[in-house]
């Protein structure tokens, strides 16, 4: 066996290491699956793909953005009260 | 080269300059040419010195009898005893009550399958210093290895042994470094480490990784790995204690997925020295 595998209660794959690390009774595999790991669950020694589904974020507006904002603001304000 | 045979003919010690106890044995001094093979006659002995018993002086010449099967049993180990120092002693020593024994002077073999600071080990050399009448320091280093223990005999006892030197060593290597890294526990027995450090990598589009950070955490205590860009700020907790690391979430003020950044790529251990 090539590779020793850290899973999580569900199974899911949390990392991999090689064979020679593995702590005692770990679970040890000759392959590992394609591409990001974490996308995988190991049970009854087979992968299978459940990627984890990938939060929205909202969005948060940088300095710069902020500042024209607040400009804009601001001088929407001024030209009302100078009207 | 002086050597004494056994019984049967074959070489039972040899020296090196020095004077061997030969116990109503007669010790031979030998004229004899190099055996094929090696570049003078202590590359010969640094060799073939734990399998004396394969070797015979025939027609005053040393030739090995490969009939004799290599022994595996303890006793057939590299043994450069008495090697420039004047007096051969007993050159291997057998049991931990023995090593406790040893205060003189010299060079010897020490056969022992166990444990010292934590490492195993089944041959060192060991070599003891002597200091002042019986007062003298011991030095074990485990054949195939880089570690070194010494111990002092002060006043009547023993010191602890003690690991001389730092020393690091890979416990852990990330086998995709790509993939993302979710809050973990890696397991491994730290139990003889003063400390850890851990290499981070970063992950791009699952494909390429680039430079992370370095974490030193000491066993018992935490850090906090990654930067603290006020809008991207990327860290992860890290926490050393005897059975393992222990590795946080993701703290991230704007990511899609904080498990692709402070991925974990390398954790060594570190021993050997004191603060």
């Amino acid at each position: 066996m090539k590779y020793s595998i850290n899973l999580a209660e569900n199974g899911r794959i949390l990392s991999v290491t090689y064979a020679k690390y593995a702590p005692a009774g770990a679970v040890l595999v000759d392959e590992l699956p394609d591409g990001n790991v974490a996308d995988y669950r190991y049970t009854d020694g087979k992968y299978i793909y459940d990627p984890i589904p990938v939060p929205e974020v909202e969005y948060v507006p940088t300095d710069a953005e902020r500042i024209a904002e607040l400009e804009e603001a601001l001088a929407m304000l001024l030209s009302g009260v100078t009207e | 080269m002086r050597y004494i045979l056994n019984s049967n003919g074959y070489l039972q010690e040899v020296s090196f300059g020095a004077d061997i106890l030969c116990d109503g044995a007669y010790c031979t001094e030998y004229t004899g040419k190099v055996p094929s093979g090696y570049d003078d006659l202590v590359d010969w002995f640094i060799k073939e010195g734990d399998k004396l018993y394969r070797w015979q002086i025939v027609e005053g010449q040393l030739t090995l009898d490969s009939s004799v099967a290599i022994k595996s049993e303890p006793g057939a180990v590299f043994a450069p005893a008495g090697y420039g120092l004047g007096t051969v002693h007993p050159s291997v020593i057998y049991s931990p009550e023995e090593l406790d024994a040893c205060h003189t002077c010299g060079f010897y073999c020490y056969v022992y399958a166990g444990t010292i600071c934590g490492i195993y080990f089944d041959y060192a050399n060991l070599t003891v210093y002597s200091i002042w009448g019986n007062e003298c320091v011991q030095e074990l280093r485990p054949l195939n290895t880089n570690y070194c223990f010494r111990r002092f005999y002060f006043e009547g006892a023993w010191s602890a042994w003690e690991q001389a030197g730092m020393m690091t060593q890979i416990l852990w290597v990330n086998a995709s470094p790509t993939s993302n890294f979710a809050a973990q526990t890696i397991h491994m027995n730290l139990s003889n480490y003063k400390a850890v450090y851990v290499q981070s990598v970063r992950s791009t589009d699952d494909q390429t990784i680039s430079g992370g950070t370095l974490a030193w955490v000491d066993i018992g205590s935490n850090y906090l790995m990654g930067t603290t860009d006020q809008h991207t700020a990327t860290r992860r907790k890290v926490t050393a204690t005897s059975s393992g690391v222990t590795f946080s979430g993701f703290s991230s003020a704007n990511t899609s997925n904080g498990a692709s950044n402070e991925i974990p790529w390398v954790i060594c251990g570190i021993r050997g020295i004191s603060w």
